[in-house]
């Protein structure tokens, strides 16, 4: 019955972090790491190899996204990314006034009229 | 759910099934095992990509607001978290005996244990309530109504108890769906129902579940109850 065992363990454990202090995170820390490898002792030792692997993947996904977005902090908005109201720009520098549809020409006076029919604009 | 339907058939019990537990894509009992557990495990996979976008969230907030979650973190109340992990782990201890005698062939033992285990699950549920109970009285649910402690910021100390309401209200849905599950269980063991009688999977399944529960707790309390100065 070591299930008994290291339950009690982590028990007593926890019972002595009673007592604050600055090394309080550590021993917290260690004991939940601790009542992760009992997790894992029980469950995955006993399983086949297609399961551990699920195990596994899991865990290198929580190291993973972990690595990956802990300096979000760091980084600052790239401007017209999300469309918001901070910038009307896009990545290229753009923004709508460069979509604008260009300005209309002036009607054609009768003096200059030419004798050409106008084509009509395919639309 | 997930443990009754891989077992449906059309027949009723007990000549379910003319080959026993073992079913008929499956070319012997491991390989069915194998195949449940592994399924499990896939399903626990995605609780964990669940909850770590949460945790992520916390490490990243609290590295910056760490004054906020420090006051916040003296507004909870350690014995009712400390309590809470005690039993849980208790729980947890008396699932996996449940598991054991569900491997063991011996019925007459599981479903007090299951008890003890929906007893230590809802504790846990009714030292929550209590606790989420006292902090809303006390204007410490984020929202129109939020007092911020003593000393702490408006944002930083809401992020705090937004993390704190989002993470543990999380896990008490989780252990919740884990109460109604085990108490199907034991409802099950009790009436001697073959579907978790002839083949211990069921039962280890759900106890998979509830030491993953557990498991979440156990990297919770000291998150959220054990912040040092």
């Amino acid at each position: 019955m070591l299930i008994l065992m290291t339950a009690t363990t982590e028990i007593a454990l926890h019972l002595s972090l009673g007592t604050l202090g600055n090394n309080i995170v550590a021993m917290a820390i260690a004991a939940t790491k601790a009542v992760l490898v009992l997790a894992i002792f029980m469950g995955v030792l006993y399983t086949n190899k297609l399961a551990r692997m699920f195990a596994f993947a899991g865990f290198c996904w929580l190291t993973i996204i972990f690595g990956i977005l802990i300096d979000y902090r760091a980084k600052q908005p790239i401007p017209g990314f999300m469309h918001d109201q901070s910038s009307g720009m896009n990545l290229s520098g753009q923004t709508m006034a460069d979509f604008a549809p260009p300005k209309a020409n002036p009607p054609e006076t009768q003096a200059k009229g030419s004798t050409d029919v106008p084509v009509p604009v395919s639309p | 759910m997930t443990v009754e339907s891989a077992h449906a058939t059309p027949v009723n019990a007990p000549e379910h099934n003319p080959h026993g537990p073992l079913h008929h894509q499956y070319e012997d009992i491991e390989q069915q095992n194998d195949s449940y557990v592994t399924g499990m495990w896939a399903f626990l996979v995605t609780e964990i990509m669940f909850f770590g976008g949460l945790f992520l969230a916390y490490t990243l907030f609290r590295s910056h607001y760490q004054n906020d979650f420090y006051i916040g973190s003296q507004d909870m109340e350690v014995a009712f978290g400390a309590a809470n992990t005690y039993v849980l782990l208790s729980s947890s201890l008396s699932m996996a005996l449940a598991v054991h005698f569900a491997q063991l062939k011996q019925p007459k033992k599981v479903p007090p244990l299951l008890f003890l285990t929906l007893c230590g699950a809802v504790f846990f549920l009714l030292v929550k309530t209590h606790e989420y109970l006292n902090h809303i009285a006390s204007h410490h649910f984020p929202g129109a109504a939020f007092i911020p402690p003593e000393g702490a910021t408006m944002h930083g100390s809401q992020l705090y108890f937004s993390l704190y309401f989002m993470m543990t209200g999380l896990h008490g849905i989780h252990v919740f769906i884990g109460l109604i599950v085990i108490s199907i269980l034991m409802y099950l063991w009790i009436k001697r129902n073959p579907i978790v009688t002839e083949d211990y999977v069921p039962t280890e399944m759900v106890g998979l579940y509830w030491h993953f529960v557990d498991l979440v707790w156990i990297f919770l309390f000291p998150l959220f109850y054990l912040i040092p100065k």
